[in-house]
């Protein structure tokens, strides 16, 4: 069996996990998840998008002011008003997103790479100035060029960042072209890379545990693997295989684990199907 | 370009929950509708209630499942089976190599093919491997089965090995992969990349094993295998599950019904400019159609363009206004807001401004 030492878990189960279409927690149910995570051993939560409106920022303030045992952080895109939202809320740690691809800079923004660096710059910046740590994630880094992520890992190494989210945002990577790239930007990344799956040919979690096997160290997951389309990497999935098939411990508590999943897919009015992986019937 | 061979699974669960003839005939059809003609289904089960597979048979091949240290062979031959499949634990070998060539001497009597079965095989190290390897070529089985049921392996170890095994042994390999922890999937994936050509697999992962449209997708997708998808594959996986009245869970990968529905304000402007921005593929290839929901996550350009479409222009200050009343209305329902709802929240919202002017 192929080793895997060590992942550190970062949930993002009310952020992105509550973006799959036709999912809105509440206030008190946003604050109920957090809490449960942080008592399982998640030490990073992802909470939310200030920048949504009044319901988001309450509910964020909630969290932010619960006093948690897990860091709790913002998601941002690299603009001003997405952080003045976040430090309203009281957050000191913030995620801010930049695409990486061609694709999404010059058909999406339809903007040159120079104007997402510069954006990223005063945003970062801005937020440094009100005290904040910051992530970058780096959106659609699988559509990109290991060069154009490194740049962009680099570029945000020197403005301070202490962390790169490495997304694969519609989920084309398998195990294998996962191993060998990650090896790979591991080895150059200047910053701890947070590996960020999703689920759309069914290999998100496979492809979160290679990552973790080939020197990533933290491993992005939401709850039952709720998310956009056909979600993310579960929770409950990662933490128990990295039990049962490679004997270590993500910290997580997996009994508590795979209760917050079934908790969250009742929150979203989704019933388990028997044959999910740890949470349905046939495996519990 | 390599055949691939499915052993189907959905079916031996249909037969576990004791489905009627009729059901039982009508998932076979489906099954053959997606192209899928061999079915693997254990003995013991079938033994429990007998359903007559008659029907079954005119759509798929049928190969038994039973314990080598009891086969259960007269009820393949019953069956009118071809082959059997001898399950045993592959850490002993001292028992398959007692009781093999018995079970193989009754099968050929019977005129059935035997196929070895090893059960926890993916715990055990290259040179264990290549010592089963040697045993197994002492006989003639049809082929040997990698049986990871307990799902004890991961993708990266599952190709090492099965690579090992494919040198080593004299007859076909397939394989066998439970999905306890989610990792079927990337595991038959890794198998088929080593060479295997005939993998289990069942229709959303029913009974514990690889989810078959994960694995036809994936392969299709990521090692080129030239395999044409059947038309409305979402469908009439749905239907199969129907059958065992269980329902595709929506964000179920490949065919679940809403995995192309977006909602989030930066997904819907992507999807609008460009779908292969926020999709992997295209939904029109698994049967599933795109869907743009308001709710929580909306951005004004979702809005915009729902309003559009009913030929209503929204000022950007109306649109921000409308914005923040589908966000509290989505909270409160907890859910994603009708086109019913949203034309309420616009004529009530135009009916405040009306008195904010008078």
């Amino acid at each position: 069996m192929q080793e895997l030492k060590q992942a550190v878990i970062v949930d993002t189960t009310l952020r992105d996990g509550e973006q799959a279409a036709g999912i809105a927690f509440t206030a008190q149910e946003k604050l109920a998840i957090a809490t449960a995570l942080a008592q399982a051993g998640v030490t990073w939560i992802e909470a939310g998008t200030p920048a949504m409106g009044r319901e988001e920022v309450e509910a964020l303030r909630l969290i932010v002011n619960a006093r948690l045992k897990a860091i709790v952080f913002a998601w941002n895109r690299a603009c001003r008003g997405d952080i003045e939202a976040s430090l309203a809320c009281g957050f000191e740690f913030l995620h801010i997103s930049v695409p990486v691809s061609d694709l999404h800079i010059y058909q999406k923004l339809k903007k040159s790479r120079e104007w997402v660096y510069q954006q990223l710059k005063e945003a970062v910046l801005f937020a440094q100035s009100h005290g904040c740590y910051i992530s970058v994630g780096a959106e659609d880094a699988s559509r990109a060029t290991p060069k154009q992520f490194l740049e962009l890992a680099e570029y945000s190494a020197r403005l301070g960042a202490v962390r790169i989210r490495y997304a694969d945002t519609i989920g084309r990577l398998d195990p294998f072209s996962t191993s060998s790239i990650m090896k790979y930007l591991a080895r150059y990344c200047p910053l701890p890379i947070e590996f960020h799956a999703h689920n759309d040919l069914g290999l998100a979690t496979a492809n979160t545990l290679a990552a973790m096997q080939s020197g990533v160290v933290f491993a992005s997951v939401t709850a039952a693997g709720i998310g956009e389309r056909a979600g993310n990497a579960a929770l409950e999935e990662v933490a128990a295989a990295m039990k049962e098939i490679y004997g270590i411990s993500s910290g997580i508590d997996i009994a508590a684990a795979k209760k917050i999943g079934c908790q969250v897919a009742a929150l979203c009015g989704r019933n388990i199907f028997p044959y999910k992986p740890v949470i349905g019937t046939a495996f519990s | 370009m390599r055949r691939l061979t499915w052993h189907d699974q959905t079916l031996n669960t249909a037969i576990h929950w004791q489905c009627s003839d009729r059901q039982l005939e009508e998932l076979a059809r489906l099954l053959a509708g997606l192209g899928i003609r061999q079915a693997d289904i254990c003995l013991d089960g079938w033994r429990r209630y007998c359903p007559d597979l008659k029907g079954v048979q005119k759509y798929l091949h049928l190969r038994g499942r039973t314990s080598l240290a009891e086969p259960e062979l007269g009820l393949a031959e019953q069956l009118g089976m071809k082959g059997v499949a001898l399950v045993c634990n592959a850490a002993r070998q001292d028992r398959f190599n007692l009781l093999l060539a018995s079970a193989m001497r009754d099968a050929d009597r019977r005129c059935l093919q035997s196929s070895l079965q090893l059960e926890d095989i993916a715990v055990l190290s290259a040179p264990e491997l290549a010592a089963i390897a040697e045993q197994v070529n002492g006989y003639d089985v049809a082929s040997i089965i990698y049986d990871d049921r307990k799902a004890k392996g991961d993708p990266l170890s599952a190709f090492e090995q099965l690579v090992i095994i494919i040198r080593k042994v004299n007859c076909p390999v397939e394989v066998c992969l439970g999905n306890a922890f989610g990792l079927a999937t990337a595991n038959s994936l890794a198998a088929v990349k080593a060479g295997i050509t005939h993998i289990t697999t069942a229709v959303a992962g029913i009974g514990g094993y690889a989810p078959w449209e994960e694995v036809v997708f994936a392969v299709r997708q990521l090692l080129g295998f030239d395999y044409e998808l059947p038309q409305d594959m979402a469908g009439i996986c749905r239907q199969a599950a129907a059958v065992l009245e269980l329902s595709v869970p929506e964000s179920k990968a490949i065919i679940g019904q809403s995995i192309f529905a977006h909602e989030s304000g930066l997904h819907v402007d992507g999807v609008i400019k460009s779908p292969e921005l926020y999709e992997p593929f295209s939904p029109e290839l698994v049967g599933l159609k795109r869907q743009l929901i308001i709710g929580k996550h909306s951005g004004s350009i979702a809005i915009k363009t729902k309003f559009s479409a009913w030929g209503i222009g929204l000022e950007d200050v109306e649109c921000k206004h409308l914005l923040d009343r589908v966000r509290t209305l989505a909270v409160k329902k907890k859910a994603a807001i009708t086109d019913t709802e949203l034309l309420q929240l616009y004529r009530s919202s135009l009916k405040e401004q009306n008195y904010a002017r008078t």
